[in-house]
């Protein structure tokens, strides 16, 4: 059986709450085997038997009644104590008196991460390893929920109302995450990926995304030409100058990312399919069908192909 | 028995108190952005008028009520219209300045809260209506009186929250 | 044609009860068909039986058919029926209020189902978060039907529950103090307040959620002003005392069964129902940890948090008490038994998973996972739902003159633990597996398809249990034993009355001197009001 995240924990944040969840668990199992152990008790030893008259008829036990209402109270004040010391360790502040490192806004249903030097980045979040990074969590539309649950504290995005997070990772490596806030028609596809690298490599792919990709040639010329009569740049942006709030998300260095729609392999065969058929991969996405021909079609993938 | 009708009304109206608890707390919450609008919309002079009539209701009820007398209750349903008039003639006003429901938090909140608040005296309006017909019991007019009192008496926590609150 | 025109038309309030329990029973067949539907679409990873508009819809619809339209009139069937009963009055009330609050519950329900026929069912969950809730995100009417239906329930609830208490406030037998109550009236009394507290949060906003959808008010809209927090505020401040108000009733039924079937008074009688007001209390100061994963700021929610713990205690409280009940008793293992024991284990796995979601860091990681899921569905299921499958077992001799058929019962226990351990303790596991809950698929990570597949399987042999029930009712109704008056030799006045009671109820109401008032007739040689702390 596999561990689940809540078992393998990658952060200090994630950690604690995975202590703390430890501890519940013990405590949680030990009072239902005393409640189970005394009901066995009572139904096993306490079997009608065969012409048996009535029992003795007892009212109560002010005593017992009094030591379970204490007891539960005791355990319960314990928990609160490790509760609050829980959560100001790993909580951010409501209003931080630093400026967030990332801003990740959720849009149905899709992720985008804004860093300070203008890199933006849709359904892929890059974060260096051992370093806390503070993030604000925003939506342009209806509530969602950010969770990467090896690393941080689900935080809700409410519109209107941003909120941080600290955001970490002891470990290099690839980390999931979702939306968990039921957010629409594709709440189940608003998936997401930390990826978590060694600073020099981090501070290399954060200056690379916030320059504008090569201008395009040959092929990718010609599909350049069709993105924009077909004014695709009119929902998705292709620079990171473009900081206009739009409903799809950033092109700008597509071909480095490692998935499409937080979900399926960036190849350039589904990139194809995608275009071809917006709706049938992520159905109830909000990217309209722009009918192309298959004629089209080659040009606009190698243009997406060569932004990165 | 003859408390049974006022016991279950006063449950009633005890859910209602929950009720516009929740509408004016919403009102209260909206406050901040609502009051510039509100301020600048808002006719106490006029809205005082009419809340006197609303609460010069209550005493004529009770003294329908106590009296046993038509001529009260009637005089009471004339104030409760003239309460209704006022209102009519308030959200006139607003709608001409383009104060809307659908224009800022203060449009949204205030045509709610007093909207509810409207329908609820106009469905007092209704009973007495049916009352004085003789359509209706007479053991009913208890309740009735104190779902009237009750309609009165949370007019002058909204009249103090939207009204007297905006203008001190 | 004259039968219909009697149940249409009838004020008697054990009718009532009866098209309250039918109602509901309808319901639970519908819901029970969506809750497969969902299971199937979630047997394994990307399949596509349902689109994921239709999951939505129907994801939205199991929940509020079970809640609204399931559990809260089943409950209040079993009040309206029991109650008068219980405290040797004739009738509620106010009949005619009565009548008129099942039929606005039923009409309610009917307009919610009207949806599906009128542009789509409501598809943002029991629970209607806004903005998603408002017409920007969800143009269809399917929303407004849903508002309006609830509106209508909401409002038959709050009239029931003026009912229950002007009926317990007035109308009991002479000798039947308050402190004499059983425990079944007691909470359900306890319940009744509560409603009166909670039912109009929902209601107002119901009706700002009506402002904004059709005249264009912005109460939720952030885009215009408004704040979807004050949404999730008003709708907790009542759904979390509706939590309470789903299973106080239940916790009513279990302290009159496992009683009767030990042989022996409950232990404690003081403690149960005072904790029972305590719950009543503390179910207000607990909205927030619904919302714990909204930034509220710490000490805010500390407050929550704590209150959260402390209303375990009570609720502890009356865990041992009837576990305590068992010890020194001589136990009857009937089908209702069975249950009620049942409950006893499942109800505190459900208890004590809602501590996790009290102690905020666990929160933080579990909230809305299979892990909330899983835990719901323990106290809604193997608490008020175990709690109901022992009452109807209890109460159907006393409703129908005729007794449940044991072997059916044995079957229809066994499938429905079975079953029910089956779909939803590995729906633990998935949630701290980091599966989100209301998702129409999921990706295929390690172990997710091996347990959504065993919770399936799970829900199958859960809905052959419920079919079980329902031919047990049927065939009962048609060829079982004749109950008599008193098939459990219990105590408390509902066995007084014949099996089914006549239209008045009771010829003479026994003499009431204790908690067990039959128990005093049964045993002029020792009665309770004789015994210390008997009455």
């Amino acid at each position: 059986m596999p561990l689940g995240p809540v078992f393998t924990p990658h952060s200090p944040e994630a950690q604690a709450m995975s202590a703390l969840f430890g501890a519940f668990l013990v405590l949680a199992t030990v009072i239902f085997l005393i409640v189970a152990g005394l009901v066995t008790y009572g139904i096993v030893r306490y079997r009608a038997r065969a012409g048996a008259g009535e029992p003795r008829q007892t009212f109560g036990s002010r005593g017992l009644e009094i030591t379970w209402t204490a007891i539960p109270l005791l355990i319960v004040t314990v928990l609160f104590v490790f509760t609050v010391r829980t959560m100001a360790s790993i909580d951010a502040p409501l209003t931080p008196d630093q400026p967030a490192d990332i801003v990740i806004t959720g849009h149905q249903w899709w992720w985008e991460a804004r860093y300070r030097n203008g890199a933006d980045t849709a359904n892929e979040i890059h974060i260096p390893v051992g370093r806390r990074v503070l993030a604000r969590i925003e939506s342009v539309d209806v509530i969602h929920d950010f969770w990467v649950p090896q690393l941080a504290r689900k935080m809700d995005a409410v519109p209107g109302r941003p909120a941080y997070v600290w955001l970490e990772a002891d470990t290099a490596g690839t980390y999931s995450g979702t939306c968990s806030e039921f957010c629409g028609m594709q709440h189940a596809w608003m998936r997401f990926e930390v990826i978590a690298e060694p600073e020099a490599d981090f501070s290399a792919w954060l200056a690379r995304e916030a320059i504008p990709p090569q201008p395009p040639s040959g092929d990718a010329a010609e599909g350049a030409r069709i993105f924009q009569q077909q004014k695709c740049g009119d929902c998705h942006a292709v620079s990171p100058a473009d900081t206009r709030v739009l409903p799809g998300p950033p092109l700008t260095h597509i071909a480095s990312r490692r998935l499409l729609g937080g979900e399926i392999p960036n190849t350039a065969e589904n990139l194809t399919h995608w275009i071809l058929t917006p709706q049938s991969i992520k159905p109830g996405n909000k990217m309209m069908d722009p009918r192309l021909s298959a004629v089209d079609v080659g040009p606009l993938s190698a243009y997406m192909e060569s932004l990165r | 028995m003859k408390t049974r009708a006022p016991l279950g009304m006063l449950l009633f109206l005890l859910n209602e108190a929950v009720f516009f608890f929740m509408l004016i707390g919403a009102f209260v919450y909206f406050r901040g952005s609502a009051l510039a609008t509100a301020a600048r919309s808002l006719n106490l002079a006029g809205a005082s008028i009419y809340t006197v009539c609303l609460l010069a209701s209550s005493i004529t009820m009770w003294r329908g009520v106590a009296a046993g007398s038509r001529g009260w209750l009637g005089a009471t349903l004339a104030l409760g219209a003239i309460f209704l008039y006022g209102q009519g003639r308030e959200y006139w006003a607003l709608f001409r300045q383009n104060v809307t429901i659908g224009g800022d938090q203060f449009g949204t909140t205030f045509f709610t809260l007093t909207g509810i608040h409207a329908l609820h005296v106009l469905t007092g309006l209704l009973l007495l209506l049916v009352l004085l017909s003789g359509a209706g019991r007479r053991s009913a007019l208890d309740s009735i009186a104190l779902y009237w009192y009750f309609v009165d008496a949370v007019w002058i926590v909204i009249f103090a929250v939207v009204y007297l609150w905006t203008f001190v | 044609m004259k039968g219909l025109e009697r149940w249409v038309s009838t004020v008697d309030h054990k009718e009532i009860g009866v098209l309250y329990m039918l109602t509901a029973l309808v319901f639970f067949l519908i819901g029970g068909v969506e809750a497969m539907m969902i299971r199937a679409q979630l047997s394994l990873p990307g399949l596509n039986f349902l689109a994921p508009e239709t999951y939505n819809q129907v994801f939205t619809m199991h929940g509020t058919t079970m809640i609204f339209l399931v559990v809260m009139p089943v409950l209040a069937g079993f009040g309206v029926y029991l109650v008068p009963l219980m405290i040797g009055a004739s009738d509620m009330a106010y009949p005619r209020l009565n009548a008129l609050t099942f039929w606005l519950q039923f009409f309610g329900g009917v307009l919610l189902y009207i949806s599906f026929f009128a542009g789509g069912a409501p598809d943002a969950g029991w629970f209607s978060y806004a903005p998603l809730s408002e017409k920007a995100f969800s143009p269809h009417a399917g929303l407004d039907y849903w508002a309006l239906g609830l509106l209508l329930l909401g409002s038959g609830t709050v009239g029931s529950a003026v009912n229950f208490i002007v009926t317990i406030a007035n109308h009991r037998a002479p000798g039947m103090t308050i402190r004499r109550l059983p425990l079944f009236v007691w909470m359900t009394l306890v319940n009744s307040v509560l409603i009166l507290f909670a039912l109009p949060a929902l209601n107002a906003a119901l009706i700002m959620l009506l402002s904004d959808r059709l005249l264009h008010a912005h109460f939720f809209d952030a885009a215009q002003g408004g704040s979807p927090i004050l949404w999730q505020h008003y709708f907790w401040i009542f759904g979390h005392p509706e939590v309470y108000i789903m299973v106080l009733p239940a916790f009513g039924m279990i302290s009159e069964i496992i009683p009767v079937f030990s042989r022996k008074p409950i232990f404690g009688y003081g403690f149960v129902a005072s904790s029972t007001l305590a719950i009543a209390f503390l179910s207000y100061g607990v909205w927030v940890h619904h919302m714990f994963a909204v930034a509220l700021g710490r000490v805010f929610i500390s407050v929550f948090a704590a209150m959260s713990m402390l209303i375990a205690v009570p609720t502890g409280v009356k865990i041992f008490a009837w576990s305590a009940t068992l010890v020194g008793g001589s136990i009857r293992f009937t089908t209702a038994m069975l249950f009620a024991v049942a409950f006893l284990l499942e109800f505190t796995i459900g208890g004590l998973s809602g501590v996790a979601f009290a102690t905020v860091p666990i929160d933080w990681e579990l909230t809305d996972t299979y892990f909330v899921v899983a835990h719901f569905h323990y106290v809604l299921f193997g608490g008020t739902a175990f709690a109901l499958f022992a009452a109807a077992y209890y109460w159907f001799p006393k409703i129908s003159g005729r007794l449940m058929d044991e072997k059916m019962g044995r079957w229809n226990f066994w499938l429905v633990v079975i079953g029910f351990n089956m779909t939803f303790f590995v729906q633990h596991l998935l949630g701290l597996m980091g599966m989100p809950r209301r998702v129409y698929t999921y990706p295929n990570l390690p172990g997710w398809a091996a347990l959504n597949l065993v919770s399936t399987f799970g829900a199958v042999i859960l809905g052959l249990g419920a079919l079980v029930f329902i031919c047990n009712i049927l065939a009962s109704l048609a060829f079982g034993t004749r109950a008599g008056n008193d098939p459990w030799d219990a105590w408390t006045l509902e066995w007084a009355a014949k099996s089914p009671p006549l239209p008045e109820n009771f010829e003479t109401v026994p003499a009431v001197r204790s908690r067990r008032p039959l128990w005093d007739v049964k045993h002029p040689d020792a009665p309770d009001w004789a015994a210390e702390g008997g009455a």
